[in-house]
């Protein structure tokens, strides 16, 4: 794989909203790691460590959160972890040591790797997705001149307001970073 | 065909290339002959690279001496083992939250932060 098939995660994340009925924020991830087999574990680790996922042979699944980071940040990990098991089957273990978020390695300075942006969007896909934001950024006449517009809108779909920063920029809604 | 076919073909094939070596002389190209394959095609299949026929299978026991089972991956093994060095390979603390986690008595609930 070289190049991150950002096609495809959004297609996974349609998918997955579908499978477990969700219509509105805020996405209930823990109801869509059901759906896809997955159990979910809390542990604290205090340093970069925010989550893995795995895979037995038998396809049961469990997903690894760092109970100490944010409410916001562990939904995001829990997204992005879903992410991984249903776009990398090939991968039966996985831990992410970084941010999840974010499109680049912030120590060394080199892009991350095409399965990290692969389940970055996805995550992006489940918690944010464009049919919703779309619809909310019309009805609600954000103003996003100012801050709260976008806290506002983080608030309602339970993301962090970085999160829903690249997920605007992405879309070009707001100016890229 | 010859293109991954996942860890089970990968594990028949070592186990299939592991019995041939235990016979001396025994090239692909002979037990290929024997069993009536192309050599590539057992190339391909010790590699893990092709799937094959279950009468080709059995009969490839035959030759290796072997019962069709002990050629059969056991299941979830080479998963396991792959996931225990890829977990050996972090540093000690994360080795200890992997494991709490992949423990049955990891916490459930979120804590509130």
């Amino acid at each position: 794989m070289t190049r991150p098939r950002f096609a495809l995660a959004r297609r996974r994340a349609i998918e997955a909203l579908a499978k477990a009925s969700i219509t509105a924020p805020q996405v209930a991830v823990e109801d869509v790691a059901r759906i896809v087999g997955a159990a979910i574990r809390y542990e604290p680790f205090a340093g970069m460590l925010s989550g893995m996922a795995h895979r037995d042979a038998d396809g049961h699944a469990i997903i690894g959160v760092n109970s100490l980071h944010k409410t916001n940040r562990q939904r995001f990990t829990i997204a992005h972890e879903i992410g991984h098991l249903v776009l990398h089957l090939d991968d039966d273990f996985h831990i992410d040591e970084r941010f999840p978020i974010g499109f680049r390695d912030e120590v060394s300075g080199l892009a991350v790797e095409p399965k990290e942006i692969e389940a970055n969007q996805f995550a992006a896909e489940l918690l944010m997705p464009l049919e919703w934001l779309a619809k909310d950024i019309q009805q609600l006449r954000l103003d996003f001149e100012s801050e709260d517009a976008l806290e506002e809108l983080a608030e309602r779909y339970g993301v962090s307001i970085q999160a829903m920063t690249i997920r605007l920029s992405s879309l070009g809604v707001l100016p890229q970073t | 065909m010859a293109m991954p076919q996942g860890a089970f073909y990968v594990e028949l094939g070592r186990r299939v290339r592991a019995a041939r070596k235990k016979h001396k002389g025994l090239t692909q190209e002979k037990l290929a002959r024997a069993v009536g394959l192309q050599r590539t095609s057992l190339t391909n299949i010790e590699c893990g690279r092709q799937p094959l026929a279950v009468d080709v299978f059995v009969r490839l026991a035959a030759v290796l001496g072997c019962a069709p089972a002990e050629l059969l991956p056991v299941r979830g093994d080479s998963v396991a083992e792959r996931v225990r060095s890829k977990i050996g390979a972090l540093e000690p603390d994360k080795q200890q939250w992997v494991t709490q986690i992949m423990t049955p008595n990891a916490s459930l609930t979120p804590s509130t932060t």
